[in-house]
């Protein structure tokens, strides 16, 4: 045992303060703690108005698109999105919302490509419980694709292309199996 | 002399507990791993600005204080240190740097293999050269200085800060943060993962087994050492335990918290097994030491919260997508950092 066991009265009384400013310490400590289990009010407003924020970024900028996807104009819908971004270029959504047309159209190679492009971007889209969650959607054309582009590359080594796809395709495989990022 | 039983026990111990803690929550092949768990700790005390790692894993601070207990309870608990402060602080940097670039300390490497991550496989080759060329530096005279008793009880530095830490875990004060979605948000229970990893560090410290040290031993002495068992012990229930889970998913590719740029993750995980042994031991060793009073693995320690901190503030760490040029720049200067703290600290008499 390392710490002396012998004491006197300055010891004593160091100790009683330092018990002293222990429980004081933990206590305010402990009422500096408003939201249970969470941080502080004021980062959970800063967080929540940032995912406000982003959210009605989304609604605003792509709501035109949205509406040409619910008239099932596809091409006309891509068209607006390359407009959008020549404003915003690599926003992530923007990419988000190509891949999703262009996995409707069948185009399968190239919505990979942008799936994994958004997904760089923002994780939020492979996240089980979120409200920008394409989960489902990004989870059934990478298990797709990966039947599919897998032998084909195989086949064809050569396929700079090809070998690009399943690179994509293993990416997002790799983000919805979670792990640390 | 350490149990071949106690070794064993530990190494079962930490492969069954190291899936168990994926299915209550952690991140996936990341039951265990103690450079991921540092980088979401450095998030949670605002160290770096990356929102999806940020959360104050009572898994570290259970391992500390696991040991202490055992310590304590063993009569082990010693203070001592003093040998070469300042490169046990870069030490940890660089084994932090060496397993972001990998995605994962030793223990994760073991799990990702595990889970049929054969990916992992880049890195358990550069581990074990990595220890190899330790043992080679050692056995060619590079010894950092002698650590020696300290008085005044500095040895309980790091314990009592495990348990502050903990008392933040519980208190959840403004400045520590939590992650709402990413990795940081993957998080066991703490009613089961903080007496996993007390479980772990107690017997971790009473066995003294960790993955780089039972390389060490194996290159040193072969299948004799007691460290063996254990090694073998730790993959056999991590297997076990990954398939009987539902958890093992053999392949290279898409695999969880992995990437494919094999060189990277050899080279990343030979730079953490050089600078392991000539330090005494992998990130987790060095969390059981500095709860036994070891104040130069306590400096490790605090280098690898402030790694943790670098390795996501600098764009250093790894991700599904790749290595980035930073950490291709880190794992370099890191080797070079290694090379040079050889050269001085080779003894030529």
């Amino acid at each position: 045992m390392e710490l002396t066991l012998k004491t006197d009265g300055f010891d004593k009384i160091l100790s009683a303060v330092l018990l002293v400013l222990l429980v004081v310490a933990v206590a305010m400590l402990l009422a500096d703690s408003p939201v249970p289990g969470g941080a502080s009010n004021s980062k959970v407003l800063e967080r929540t108005l940032k995912t406000q924020a982003r959210l009605l970024f989304i609604q605003n900028t792509y709501q035109p698109v949205e509406l040409l996807l619910k008239e099932n104009r596809s091409q006309e819908a891509l068209l607006k999105l390359e407009e959008l971004a020549v404003r915003f270029p690599g926003e992530a959504h923007g990419l988000l919302l190509k891949a999703s047309v262009l996995a409707k159209l069948g185009a399968d190679a190239q919505a990979a490509s942008s799936y994994a492009a958004a997904v760089r971007q923002n994780g939020e889209y492979v996240d089980q419980k979120n409200p920008l969650s394409r989960r489902d959607e990004i989870s059934k054309l990478t298990e797709n694709g990966l039947v599919k582009y897998v032998p084909l590359s195989k086949s064809q080594p050569g396929d700079v292309a090809l070998k690009q796809v399943v690179r994509d395709l293993y990416y997002l495989k790799s983000r919805l199996a979670g792990g640390c990022e | 002399m350490v149990g071949k039983g106690m070794v064993i026990a530990a190494g079962a111990a930490m492969g069954i507990l190291g899936v168990l803690l994926t299915v209550w929550g952690n991140p996936e092949n990341s039951g265990i791993c103690i450079s991921c768990f540092m980088e979401t700790t450095a998030g949670a005390l605002g160290l770096h600005a990356n929102e999806r790692l940020q959360y104050l894993r009572p898994e570290l601070m259970g391992f500390v204080i696991g040991a202490t207990c055992s310590a304590l309870l063993g009569k082990e608990f010693k203070s001592r240190g003093g040998s070469a402060p300042m490169v046990r602080i870069l030490s940890g940097i660089l084994l932090i740097v060496g397993c972001a670039v990998f995605i994962g300390c030793p223990i994760k490497m073991m799990l990702r293999f595990a889970a049929g991550d054969f990916g992992a496989i880049a890195g358990i080759v550069g581990l074990v050269i990595g220890v190899w060329l330790g043992i080679r530096s050692y056995a060619h005279g590079v010894e950092l200085p002698k650590a020696a008793s300290e008085l005044g009880g500095s040895g309980y530095i790091m314990p009592v800060a495990a348990v502050g830490l903990l008392v933040l875990f519980f208190a959840m004060p403004a400045f520590i943060l939590v992650s709402a979605s990413g990795g940081g948000a993957a998080a066991a229970p703490w009613i089961l993962s903080l007496p996993a990893a007390i479980f772990l560090g107690y017997l971790s410290q009473r066995s003294r087994f960790c993955i780089t040290g039972s390389l060490r031993d194996m290159l040193l002495m072969g299948v004799k050492t007691p460290m063996f068992g254990g090694f073998v012990a730790f993959a056999v229930t991590a297997i076990g335990a990954a398939v009987l889970t539902g958890r093992y998913h053999p392949g290279f590719a898409g695999q969880p918290g992995a990437h494919g740029e094999h060189l990277w993750s050899f080279l990343g995980m030979l730079l953490v097994g050089w600078v392991a042994v000539l330090i005494g031991g992998c990130p987790f060793r060095q969390l059981v030491k500095a709860g036994e009073g070891d104040t130069d693995a306590g400096l490790v320690t605090v280098g690898m919260l402030l790694g943790a901190a670098l390795v996501q503030a600098w764009g250093v760490a790894a991700t599904a997508a790749g290595v980035p040029l930073a950490g291709k720049i880190g794992i370099l200067f890191g080797l070079i950092a290694t090379i040079a703290g050889v050269l001085a600290y080779r003894q030529r008499s």
